[in-house]
This record gives structure tokens, C-alpha cells and sequence, in this order.
């Protein structure tokens, strides 16, 4: 970019600020100088209005709210001078403007004022009591507002809003949106751009996840420092600044939640994982659509999706990793049918549900002792009470059986330790379904490890875990 | 370290993103160091101009949830408020069972704590809290390497910590309209998961946390 214009910091037109949008916009604004180095900040302003106008029609209506581009009143080539004009006279300091402090920047500076025009979802100008001490908007510096202009051009549309990825690692946000700019910049050359990029993820959890994987196998030095990884955490603004209808939806996956989506990425997990998640798909057009897990595609009668149109759909798994929520359930009822490594259930328990490692390792044996039994007859039964607990002290009787069954067998040591079950098992705060799940995760997947086959009715039980889950 | 620490309670609390005025109202899920010191200016009773400070803080709740709440929109004249107000519904988050431990060096701050002139709140004027235990002396002990830094928030552009990240001030000026000061980027760490990171920091064994402290100076 030239530097030619004095009213301008141009250090402050790209450097991180911690806002989400802002810092989106400086990205952008980096990746136009580089297209076009012989141009300066307002050269670089009349590029992009001209692909906002002239490509996408000034279809901005998601970000900007009566703004120059978006107001109905100018068409065409009026939308285009009068963003000029705006522009030129926030840098010649011809706007009203206050001394003080960006309160994005921290800057002392020439504030403007903005608001849902220039700005995304700030207050509206109508009512004056949307800001402090009766202001007409937000105080921000010039280098702020330019910057959000460009924001458009860096995010994308995922289902009925526009979806931002930020990171506190700094390439990973930088990537999310050099992605959608480079996207933008082949649409325009092919004329197929029209509007702002539309993602065919149909929710922020699938596009999360989307981008997730991307990043992962294209985003080689970050993820080839392993250090750096574990502590990635994203977040994701889900808005819009349309008319009457602002709204904004904020989701975080945390570090540790991520770092156990990249375990499961591992060679040694990925097609346990993948054939669970898969299963976890939907989409309300497909009401009676099934997984066939064997061919890892969603069918019925008329249907066939492959993993290029599910991949689409809703997830439950997703959704619930991003909202925080235990996914214990689906591993249970998952497990009943199929062989799932227990190494990400240890995982899963212990990075995200803070669990003791102790207590994974005493389930994992008491789940050998219930296999131990041999007769099939006596392992359904086992399952069939255990599945039938509806709380602590059910599970606990279960526990004291194996405890008494175990002594009489004479084994040498105890098959639970005082110790092991005061601090590990039924700690003070543990919730007895998780370890009930737990044992009955365990003791599936020992029955498929041995190849034993149990004709397992369905339980009144199952269903109620589930909706106790659920409700959590 | 010796320190003086000063628990505050509420049912509720809640901080608000400050560039997000329209729509949905999300928390953060720690309050900034402004909203602190703004605490402190309340039990004060009065704008306290520090030169320096050297402040640490640790908050935790029980659960989030979305209230609705009726604001009333007041129409302008002239950039004066006029007789038009309209009433509108917005959704609001705020979290339940709020606990914020104060650490503060100054023994002058901490006597603010042991007779607040005015109402602490956490957030809006609903979310009145209560100073549980009154203000007690104790010593942290200093960690190299924290691995349990949760329930603050960390300046960001230095350690790029997980978390929301956002935009904060640290104080407000007392002129009108307020101006905000020392706006930067900060990483808003929850109180669920902690995080470690080659920053000095200070134990509190009695909350198992690593406590952060922002030299602040104005």
C-alpha cells in the first residue's frame, strides 16, 4: 500500500486490536494492499466499494444498515460517490469529530461517531439513549471505520447469518479470512461472486468444525508446532445488522475441546471417530434417512447422501462440543451396537470432563471383571440392572454385588479399595449417570474386543439417561 | 506475596461486550479490569485518580442463562432527549451465583471494602452483590509457570492466552461524557478450564487458581 496521506496511522489500519470485526477488517485490508501495492488507503476504498456496488450490487444489508451503499435512496454509481465522498471526509478530518480515546484502539485521537451504518451492531442514531451521556454513536478513530468497511470481504453467510471464526492464535483467524477473500477474489474473476460468500454449512458448529479441518490439513506451521496447538481456542460471532433485526449469537470452543477434536483426527482414532460422528448427522428434509455404516452413507428408500452433501447437515456431536455439552450419551448408545476405541473415551473424560485418570482405570477394570464372568446370561443380567439405575445408591448396590461376588470368588486383592471408592468412583459432586455410563461403555466394549454377542433388550432406561443428558 | 483479599457475591451478574449495543446482549464471562476499579470507586465513594495499582482478581459462577428485559428507546430533538419513548424487548445473558475475589496490595483500597459508601453491583443496577467476609490478609505464593490461570482476564498482545478475546478498557475518566483509558486487547479466561502459561502469576491454594496481577499505572 502507498503511504501518502498524512491524516492516516497507518500502523493502525492492520495491527490486532482484540475486536473481532476490526481486526477481520485489517486482514482484509492487507490482503487489498498486497493485490494492489500502487494504491493508497483511498484507492484501496474505491476497489473494494467498486466490487460491493458493481459485483455484489450492494448487497451489504447483513453488515450495514442504511449506509451508503445500503440505503435504498442512492443507486448504482450514487452509491459509489457518495462512499467516496464519506470516505474522503473522515480522512481530511472534514466529519464531526471529538479528541479522545478509541475505545477499540486505546489511541488518542480524532474520534467520528458511529453507528449501525458504519458500524456493526453498534446503537441505533434514532433513539439517544443507546450510548453513554446521550453520544450519537461509538467514538472511534478513522483507522477503526475504515477498516470495518472491509470487513464484508472477509467473512462468509452461513444460513441466515454471517458467521466469524477468531482465534487467540492470530494465523488461524488470519487464515479464515484470507480464505474467504481468496474465495471472493476467484468469484469476481469468474463473475460467479454476487454477494457475500455463502458457505453450504447450514450452521455455525458444522462450519466451525469445516473450518477446523481445513485449517488443520492446509495450516502446516501451525500445526506442525505442536506446543502451539493445544491452546487454540476459537470463537464465533453468528450475526446480522439487517434492518430491524440485529442479532448476534456468540459460540467458544475451548482449547481443550479442540485439542480433543485433533486427537480424534489422530490415525488411531479418526475412523472410530468419523463412523460416530457421521451417525450424528440430520437434517429435517430426511425424516426416515438411516447411517449405513458400513458403506458411511445416509439412506432410505429414495435417498443416497454421501459425505459431500451430509457433511451439510446439522450435527449433534458438533453442536454439542461447541455448547459445552456432554456427548457421554451418544458414546453409550454408539458403543452398544459398535466397537469404540476406549482410549477416546479416556480422552474425551479426562481433557474435557475433568475426570480423575484413577477412575478411568477402575471402571476399564471393573468392566474386565464383569467379562470375566464368562456366562453371557450373567453379563446380560449385569447390564441389564446396571442400565436399570436411577440413581447413586442403585448404582452403589451394583457396585458392593461385584465387591461381595469378588471376595467369595477368594481373589487375593480387593476388586475396589476403600480408597478407590470414596475418592475415586463416588467422590464428593460426581454425577453417578457419568460413571454408570462409563461402566456400561466399558463393559460394551469389552463384549466387542471378545467378539461376544448379547441379545440386549431395549430399556426404559436408556431413553431417560438420554433426556436427563439433554436437559443438563 | 502479601495481599489483601475481599470476596464479593451476587445472584446475578453480567458484563457487557462494549461495541455490541444492538440485539442479543451477550456476558463476558469475567468482568474487565474497569468494571473492577469501578467497584473500588463505589466503595470509595469517590473517583480514586491512582497513579499506580497493582490489582489481581479471580470470578466465578454457577450457570448462564438469557433474560428478557424491557428497555425503553428514547427518541431525540437536536441531540436532546425528547418526549418519545417506545418500550422494546431484548434478550439479555447474565450468569448466576457470581463470586469475585479481589487481591489488592494497597491497604488504602482495601479499607474502601470494610464500609462501601455506595452499592456494589456486578454489572447493571440489578445485579446487586454483597461483600462476604469482609476484607481479609493473606500471602500468595508466586508461580513461574501458572498452569491454572482461569476466571480473569490476561492482557492479550503478550501471552495470546485462549479465550474470548476482546477489546477492554481499564479505567474511565471522570469527565462527561467518560472517556475510556488503556483500551487493549485481553483474553477472557473462564473460570472452568485452566490455563497455563509462562507469565508470573500468584497462587491462591484456597481457590487452586493463579492469580494474574495488572500493574496499572495512569
Amino acid at each position: 500500500m502507498k503511504k501518502t496521506i498524512e491524516n492516516i496511522a497507518y500502523k493502525w489500519l492492520t495491527k490486532p486490536t482484540g475486536d473481532p470485526f476490526v481486526d477481520v477488517g485489517g486482514v482484509v485490508m492487507d490482503y487489498f494492499a498486497r493485490l494492489h501495492p500502487g494504491k493508497d488507503v483511498l484507492g484501496l476504498i474505491e476497489s473494494m466499494t467498486d466490487i460491493y456496488v458493481n459485483n455484489w450490487s450492494g448487497k451489504l444489508n447483513a453488515f450495514f444498515l442504511n449506509s451508503t451503499i445500503t440505503q435504498p435512496a442512492f443507486k448504482g454509481q450514487k452509491k459509489i460517490d457518495e462512499t467516496l465522498k464519506y470516505f474522503k471526509e473522515l480522512i481530511q478530518d472534514k466529519r464531526a469529530f471529538q479528541e479522545g480515546y478509541c475505545r477499540i484502539t486505546g489511541r488518542k485521537t480524532k474520534l467520528f461517531y458511529a453507528g449501525r451504518d458504519n458500524h456493526i451492531l453498534s446503537g441505533s442514531g434514532t433513539f439517544i439513549n443507546f450510548h453513554s451521556a446521550f453520544e450519537s454513536g461509538l467514538t472511534l478513530s478513522k483507522e477503526v471505520l475504515i477498516r470495518i468497511f472491509f470487513v464484508p470481504f472477509g467473512l462468509l453467510q452461513v444460513s441466515d447469518k454471517i458467521a466469524l471464526i477468531q482465534s487467540n492464535d492470530l494465523e488461524v483467524s488470519k487464515y479464515f479470512v484470507l480464505k474467504n477473500c481468496q474465495e471472493n477474489i476467484q468469484g469476481i474473476a469468474t463473475g460467479a461472486s454476487e454477494g457475500v460468500l455463502k458457505s453450504s454449512l447450514k450452521n455455525p458448529a458444522s462450519a466451525l468444525f469445516g473450518f477446523i479441518d481445513d485449517c488443520v490439513s492446509d495450516l502446516k506451521t501451525v500445526v506442525d508446532d505442536r506446543s502451539k496447538l493445544k491452546d487454540i481456542a476459537f470463537n464465533i460471532y453468528h450475526f446480522t445488522n439487517f434492518g430491524a433485526s440485529p442479532e448476534v449469537q456468540l459460540y467458544h470452543l475451548h482449547s481443550t475441546a479442540f485439542r480433543f477434536y485433533l486427537t480424534c483426527l489422530n490415525p488411531r482414532y479418526r475412523d472410530d471417530w468419523q463412523g460416530f460422528v457421521s451417525a450424528h448427522y440430520h437434517n429435517s428434509k430426511f425424516k426416515n434417512i438411516k447411517f449405513n455404516r458400513t458403506s458411511a452413507v445416509w439412506e432410505d428408500k429414495t435417498k443416497v447422501a454421501k459425505y459431500g452433501e451430509y457433511k451439510n447437515w446439522s450435527n449433534s456431536i458438533y453442536n454439542k462440543l461447541l455448547l459445552n455439552q456432554p456427548i457421554l450419551a451418544e458414546i453409550l448408545n454408539w458403543s452398544k451396537k459398535y466397537p469404540f476405541n476406549f482410549k477416546i473415551v479416556e480422552i474425551y473424560q479426562t481433557h474435557i470432563r475433568n475426570m480423575d485418570k484413577h477412575t478411568l482405570n477402575k471402571i476399564k477394570e471393573l468392566a474386565d471383571f464383569v467379562i470375566r464372568q464368562k456366562e453371557e446370561d450373567k453379563i446380560k443380567r449385569t447390564i441389564t440392572r446396571l442400565r436399570g439405575c436411577k440413581s447413586t445408591h442403585e448404582v452403589r448396590q451394583v457396585l458392593l454385588k461385584w465387591v461381595g461376588q469378588h471376595y467369595q470368588n477368594g481373589e487375593q486383592t480387593p476388586l475396589i479399595t476403600l480408597e478407590e471408592y470414596t475418592q475415586y468412583l463416588f467422590p464428593e459432586g460426581i454425577n453417578w449417570r457419568e460413571i454408570r455410563d462409563l461402566l456400561l461403555i466399558g463393559i460394551y466394549q469389552k463384549l466387542h474386543e471378545h467378539q461376544m454377542q448379547i441379545a440386549l433388550e431395549s430399556s426404559e432406561g436408556d431413553k431417560e439417561e438420554e433426556t436427563e443428558t439433554i436437559n443438563q | 506475596m502479601r495481599v489483601f483479599k475481599i470476596d464479593i457475591t451476587s445472584w446475578t451478574a453480567s458484563f457487557r461486550y462494549p461495541n455490541l449495543i444492538s440485539g442479543f446482549q451477550p456476558t463476558l464471562e469475567v468482568p474487565p479490569v474497569s468494571t473492577v476499579l469501578g467497584l473500588i470507586n463505589a466503595a470509595a465513594g469517590h473517583y480514586v485518580a491512582h497513579s499506580t495499582l497493582k490489582l489481581g482478581y479471580y470470578f466465578e459462577y454457577q450457570s448462564k442463562a438469557v433474560d428478557l428485559e424491557t428497555i425503553y428507546q428514547i427518541g431525540a430533538h437536536k441531540g436532546m432527549p425528547s418526549n418519545h419513548a417506545k418500550s422494546n424487548i431484548i434478550r439479555r445473558e447474565f450468569l448466576f451465583e457470581a463470586f469475585l475475589r479481589l487481591y489488592v496490595t494497597s491497604q488504602e483500597v482495601a479499607d474502601y471494602f470494610r464500609s462501601p459508601v455506595y452499592p456494589i453491583v456486578l454489572g447493571r443496577m440489578n445485579d446487586l452483590a454483597s461483600i462476604a467476609g469482609g476484607v481479609r490478609e493473606c500471602s500468595l505464593v508466586p508461580r513461574d509457570h501458572a498452569d491454572q490461570l482461569r476466571g480473569q482476564v490476561v492482557p492479550f498482545s503478550k501471552h495470546q492466552l485462549p479465550g474470548q478475546i476482546q477489546a477492554l478498557p481499564k479505567y474511565f475518566t471522570d469527565s462527561f461524557p467518560r472517556n475510556n483509558l488503556g483500551v487493549e486487547p485481553y483474553s477472557v479466561i473462564g473460570h472452568g478450564q485452566g490455563v497455563s502459561a509462562r507469565l508470573e502469576a500468584f497462587r491462591d491454594e484456597e481457590k487452586e487458581v493463579d492469580v494474574y496481577f495488572h500493574d496499572l499505572s495512569f
